[in-house]
């Protein structure tokens, strides 16, 4: 990362990404934003009404005053239709970020971005750039509400792994305002399609230090969040939270864990993960999504071809299940993994 | 140049296929185009054609299970052998040749990470002899760990089995406690020498008639040893915090075998006591030893120790340091043996001498001086004749 | 119109009115049934469309679908008891409040994926054709579904197979903040009808009895094969896109106190009144049933027993 100054200040991870984007349009008039309800109340400024919404988590909030409603544009609910426009606007001189609510809603727009925007510059041979960037909202809650419900099975999905599975897309996932500051602008400069995931309930908590400036972070590298000797313990976006958690259980145990921070989905720093396993000889790795054709178990058979030698016990992955997200806070506690779970995994392993 | 008859894939979803029959027989002629062998697929019995005109060589019998470009025979030249067998994964015959793709290696349910398969691979341990302590009994790398370190210490050799445990005595203990002291400490080097005895024997007899009592052999060696230790006072010492203490007296110490083990009662200032005291006080130590009351003052103050295993019939060995001496003179039996004299080989009668000495208290030469010192002594019969006045 | 029709209606509206109005407060209070989508101001369209319908018609339904459950006879305990996450709910607490659905009373769910309810819909005018019966079914949407692609698709299907669905354009003004003069090409969704070849129709949706009149001879028309029908209700939604919001961040304060004088259900109160098809003491009785049954439902909901933990592996796959 590389960062100008050192004047820093608590954000939370929505403001950091509302900053993000602010500080990209400010430098580079390409940049567009667009999505529902993006700004609210478009089309009401003669009213004095603007501004009503801000995004699915309030991260665009601010933007269309200081912008104006052609660069910070609400749509009509037709997710296949603007996240398609926001490829052509790619291809042709726009830089645009567009929202797709909720990751659940991905299906409806799915052509635009695996057969579309995925795949244009190699079916095209490289002719084109398409440097667009897909927000996009998900996650459970899993905290031990006693009964009530979340926001069940359409509006609570992980799904990074359908995208990450295509070729062409790079997909990350920040978990702490500083790295999606960094990240969400790397990904507005990158040239390619950038999918930016982000997590529901980090996005009010998840509170960090955040430096004023512009800074990037580099899509395509992971990072070694605890140091440790005896398990890698790997995360993704809110699950690496959960791993530190567990960290701290286990260190009271003397069970020393190393924590590494995924952040890239694709591509993925084999790299880092790899030299980790290396050292501690055992690998967990903690992913809310489906179990089937997942991220865990990518990251899982990668670590059991190329560091097999290494491995003093099997690789152990701690997901969902392989059910849909149950509304009953009951039940969806139940779903999304949490320390004691893993915790559990690691004492598989060392028995 | 031989060219092979392979399963051919009749449409995009068959992969797989039986041959059903060969339709030229092996060794045949056959002509390009012309139907050599039947296959049959789920959907049909497809026929296949010879690529080119030559001689047909079967690999494959009839029955063969086949898959998309399976090695089904080859149309050879006229006179061409045909080409050796190589491992083709995709076929398989169902006949007692069967060339599936495991090993012959014995299964054996052995459970190990592949770490720990590393680790034992490359410090050459067999699996089979390591206990697996992990989950599921699954050998991990702290078991290979500990095996390595077992197989540092034993050579991974089982030691003998117990027949009974014998708790050690006290004085068996403090023994080996002060040995093993010693070994810590010390760097006994020893010396032999044999030494004509005539003289000795001769001595002992005439003074054993003159006197009428019997001088031990014993005590001649003490009363030796120290006039040697007196010629050669710096042998007659100890280190002590990094220094040389020199002795002020030659105290002897001689060993005494009791059933269960080891005194060394001490006979004071032997250089300047007369053979026959110093006689009479081995009888006196002996015999209190031997009734188990020999009182701590009575070894005491030792500089110097000898131990004679003659009567044992030991001709030389290699006499322990008695802590914290620095000489301890070991005597083997006297004996009749060949001796060389005027060029022939005689009957004479000679005995071992062993000086163990601590190397850190002096040299070989300067122990080699007093061994040769009480040797020689030993064969002048008038200088032995003199101790006993 | 009958008496007894007439009657149903009214209690049926006032039912949701206070169904939505108790599960604000205890929402408000601070009762944990993850977010609620109010359909209080909106009451007429859901009735005024069921009324026409029979118990073996369908209805699919938006996020915003409580009133329409309601209407289509689907039970408020077991509702309540959804909402609150219990075994007793309708989804066995699976779904909440975005997914509630009652196949025995022809409610396909609730579906807050905006435009699927639609394509639901035409399958089963489609299985009413190909089975030979003459079901119907109603496909409730609002304003903002008037953009999305699969919304649009639907309709040309169920016209070129002249399939029996009512698309029912719920108009509210507000696709979340986005007000429909922006997001919206035309003034009228129904003035798209002749381009999909169907007939649309535009309804105060205030007006019961005028939504009932549009849905009777839109179901006559489906059960005599002869294809779908859009109705556009112009309504409103008296509280924001879901609990929590302040909707004063995109719409003034008098263009809801100027929906709230139009109140449907005080509006239905005042025509049967006036036409003598209740009175004033009936009316204050099916207040008090009313309230009886949203008292019992809040009650069910909250002594009912939490789900078992391990329903949540059931009922992944099917058999």
């Amino acid at each position: 990362m590389n960062s100008t100054s050192v004047e820093s200040r608590e954000l939370t991870q929505s403001q950091a990404i509302n900053e993000a984007i602010r500080q990209e349009m400010q430098r580079d008039s390409s940049v567009i934003i667009l999505g529902e309800d993006v700004a609210g109340a478009a089309g009401r400024a003669h009213l004095g009404l603007v501004d009503a919404w801000g995004g699915a988590l309030r991260a665009t909030r601010g933007l269309i005053q200081e912008f104006g409603p052609d660069r910070v544009i609400d749509t009509p609910i037709a997710e296949m239709g603007f996240v398609g426009a926001a490829v052509g606007a790619a291809m042709t001189g726009l830089r645009p970020i567009v929202e797709v609510m909720f990751v659940d809603l991905i299906g409806v727009c799915y052509d635009q971005i695996i057969n579309q925007a995925a795949k244009m510059h190699y079916m095209m041979g490289g002719q084109t750039a398409l440097p667009l960037v897909i927000r996009t909202a998900f996650g459970s809650r899993g905290d031990k509400r006693t009964y009530g419900g979340g926001a069940a099975a359409q509006h609570s999905q992980t799904l990074y792994s359908v995208l990450a599975h295509v070729p062409g897309l790079k997909v990350v996932v920040p978990s702490t305002a500083y790295n999606a500051k960094g990240l969400l602008i790397s990904a507005i400069r990158d040239d390619g399609p950038v999918v930016v995931m982000e997590h529901k309930f980090l996005g009010f908590a998840a509170k960090g230090d955040v430096p004023r400036d512009s800074y990037t972070y580099p899509i395509g590298k992971a990072e070694i969040v605890r140091r440790g000797k005896d398990v890698t313990l790997c995360g993704i976006g809110r699950m690496t939270h959960i791993c530190l958690e567990a960290a701290d259980r286990l260190a009271a145990d003397n069970i020393s864990a190393e924590v590494v921070d995924v952040l890239t989905l694709a591509p993925l720093d084999e790299e880092t993960i790899l030299e980790s396993v290396r050292r501690t000889h055992r690998l967990v790795v903690v992913d809310e999504d489906h179990p089937v054709a997942s991220m865990a178990r990518d990251i899982a058979a990668i670590a059991a071809d190329k560091a097999f030698d290494w491995l003093d016990a099997p690789v152990k992955t701690v997901t969902a299940p392989n059910t849909p997200v149950p509304f009953a806070a009951v039940l969806e506690a139940e779903y999304v993994p949490n320390a004691e779970k893993v915790v559990a995994a690691v004492r598989t392993q060392l028995g | 140049m031989a060219h092979p008859i392979v399963m051919p894939s009749f449409g995009m979803y068959t992969a797989e296929g039986t041959l059903t029959a060969w339709k030229k027989s092996n060794g045949a002629w056959v002509e390009s185009g012309e139907t050599v062998l039947e296959i049959e697929t789920e959907k049909a019995v497809q026929e296949v054609q010879a690529p080119l005109s030559g001689v047909l060589h079967h690999v494959l019998v009839p029955g063969a299970r086949l898959q998309v470009e399976s090695l089904i025979g080859y149309v050879l030249e006229r006179g061409e052998t045909p080409p050796a067998r190589a491992a083709d994964s995709s076929q398989s015959v169902p006949s007692t040749s069967s060339v599936t793709a495991t090993s012959n290696e014995p299964r054996r349910e052995l459970r190990a990470s592949p770490l720990a398969k590393r680790l034992a691979a490359e410090h050459r341990i067999d699996l089979v002899t390591v206990t697996g302590t992990g989950p599921e009994g699954r050998i991990v790398e702290a078991d290979i760990r500990a095996a390595m370190s077992q197989s540092d210490a034993r050579q991974a050799v089982p030691p003998p089995v117990a027949a009974r445990r014998v708790p050690l005595s006290p004085m068996r203990r403090r023994i080996g406690e002060r040995l093993r002291n010693v070994v810590d400490t010390a760097v006994p080097v020893t010396l032999m020498r044999e030494v004509r005895a005539e003289a000795l024997v001769a001595t002992r007899s005439a003074l054993t008639e003159r006197l009428g009592q019997t001088i031990p052999y014993d005590a001649f060696f003490i009363k030796l040893l120290a006039a040697g230790l007196r010629q050669s006072p710096q042998l007659n010492a100890t280190i002590e915090d990094g220094e040389l203490v020199l002795f002020s007296e030659a105290n002897i110490g001689f060993a005494v075998a009791l059933e269960d083990g080891l005194v060394v009662p001490v006979v004071r200032s032997a250089d300047t006591r007369t053979l026959v005291d110093v006689a009479a006080t081995i009888r006196r130590l002996s015999a209190k030893a031997r009734a188990g009351q020999l009182e701590p003052a009575d070894s005491a103050a030792g500089t110097a120790t000898i131990t004679n295993l003659g009567g044992h019939g030991i001709d030389g060995f290699t006499p322990v340091l008695n802590p914290p001496q620095a000489i301890v003179l070991g005597v083997g039996r006297i004996q009749s043996r060949p001796v060389v004299q005027g060029g022939n080989i005689v009957p004479g009668t000679t005995t071992i001498l062993s000086l163990t000495f601590d190397h850190r208290v002096t040299d070989g030469a300067n122990a080699a001086k007093l061994l040769n010192a009480v040797g020689e002594s030993l064969a002048n019969e008038a200088l032995l004749m003199g101790l006993s006045s | 119109m009958t008496q007894d029709l007439a009657r149903w209606m009214l209690e049926r509206m006032m039912l949701i009115r206070e169904f939505e109005e108790r599960l604000k407060r205890l929402v408000d209070a601070g009762v944990p049934v993850g977010a609620v989508h109010l359909y209080v101001g909106q009451e007429a369209v859901a009735v005024g469309i069921c009324a026409a319908l029979r118990k073996d018609d369908w209805i699919a339904s938006t996020h915003r679908g409580h009133g329409h459950c309601i209407a289509k006879g689907v039970d408020v305990r077991g509702m309540m008891a959804e909402l609150y996450g219990k075994a007793t709910g309708t989804n066995r607490g699976k779904g909440g409040s975005m997914h509630i659905t009652d196949v025995t009373k022809g409610m396909l769910g609730v579906n807050p994926i905006v435009g699927a309810g639609a394509t639901h819909a035409i399958g089963a005018g489609l299985s009413a054709k190909v089975r030979k019966t003459d079901q119907v079914c109603a496909a409730f949407f609002g304003e903002g579904a008037a953009g999305i692609g699969s919304l649009h698709e639907a309709m040309n299907m169920a016209a070129i197979w002249d399939l029996p669905v009512l698309f029912v354009c719920e108009n509210n003004g507000y696709a979340q903040a986005t007000p429909v003069e922006y997001a919206i090409a035309v003034k009228n969704i129904a003035d798209r009808a002749p381009a999909y070849g169907m007939p649309g129709e535009v309804v105060d949706g205030q007006d019961a009895m005028a939504v009932f009149d549009a849905a009777q001879r839109a179901v006559h028309r489906a059960r005599l094969g002869q294809g779908p029908t859009l109705i556009e209700c112009k309504t409103y939604r008296y509280y924001g896109h879901h609990q929590g919001d302040n909707p004063l961040r995109y719409r003034t304060a008098e263009e809801e106190q100027s929906a709230r004088d139009r109140d449907c259900i005080k509006r239905l109160r005042k025509d049967l009144l006036s036409r003598a098809l209740v009175t004033d003491e009936e009316i204050v009785q099916i207040e008090a049933r009313v309230k009886a049954s949203i008292d019992e439902a809040v009650q069910f909901a909250e002594t009912s027993p939490l789900p078992e933990p391990d329903e949540l592996y059931r009922h992944v796959y099917v058999g």
